[in-house]
């Protein structure tokens, strides 16, 4: 049996209302409450893994256009920034 | 492709143009960033970005393609929302990019892709997948591939 540890946490006054009388209709507790509800919580977020980046393949139209070089992105930039002025 | 055989690094990295490719259903290196993308993911390699090739694909969509800025930041915030990992310089990184200027004297005008290199190397990251290796020729620490 899993090691139980007494913790305090702070509630919202109506929800606790609201739990206590869903947990005595429900023949249970509070504190069993609290326990399934982080368990799915925090299980939902560990299989959770993030979609693959090739969901995106394709998911814009732009054309035929090769993109600029690296060098082409920052050199038109800095001259407009700080190239000499005319 | 040549760079799926030749790289046991766990983690690669896609420049910005692989980005714009993979994204683009109309480039003609689309099919090719897919398929690059789709063997890494089989054999269970980690995709990486440096945070610049954001900040770059966001020029690159808004300046170049005409996409407006709040399409283009909508693309990033789905990008960030994907297996993709976001790396960022390290304290190091302009140590480590200072070192790379320093050996790659007399090759000017490739500083960005010199700070880009020295930001994947900081963060142990072997291999860059780019449809530009011209800017990363002769640095020892990390491996680059082309497309084509």
């Amino acid at each position: 049996m899993a090691y139980l540890m007494r913790t305090t946490i702070t509630l919202p006054e109506a929800l606790l209302e609201q739990a206590k009388y869903y947990a005595l209709a429900n023949k249970t507790t509070v504190s069993q409450l609290i326990k399934e509800g982080l368990a799915i919580k925090i299980k939902a977020k560990i299989n959770n893994k993030p979609k693959s980046i090739l969901t995106l393949a394709g998911s814009i139209n732009l054309g035929g256009k090769e993109p600029p070089t690296r060098n082409e992105l920052y050199d038109s930039y800095l001259k407009q920034k700080i190239g000499p002025r005319h | 492709m040549s760079f799926m055989t030749h790289t046991s690094s766990k983690k690669l990295a896609l420049d910005t143009n692989i980005l714009v490719y993979l994204l683009n259903n109309e480039s003609s290196f689309h099919d090719q960033a897919r398929l690059a993308i789709l063997k890494t993911e089989k054999q269970k390699i980690q995709l990486v970005v440096c945070q610049q090739n954001l900040v770059e694909l966001i020029r690159v969509l808004t300046d170049y393609y005409q996409y407006k800025l709040a399409q283009a930041v909508g693309q990033i915030n789905k990008l960030l929302e994907t297996n993709i990992q976001v790396v960022t310089p390290l304290i190091s990184t302009i140590n480590t990019y200072l070192e790379l200027c320093q050996k790659a004297k007399g090759k000017a005008k490739r500083h960005f892709d010199l700070y880009l290199a020295a930001t994947l190397i900081d963060n142990k990251i072997e291999t860059l997948i780019t449809n530009d290796k011209s800017g990363f020729k002769g640095i020892n620490k990390l491996k680059v591939a082309c497309l084509n």
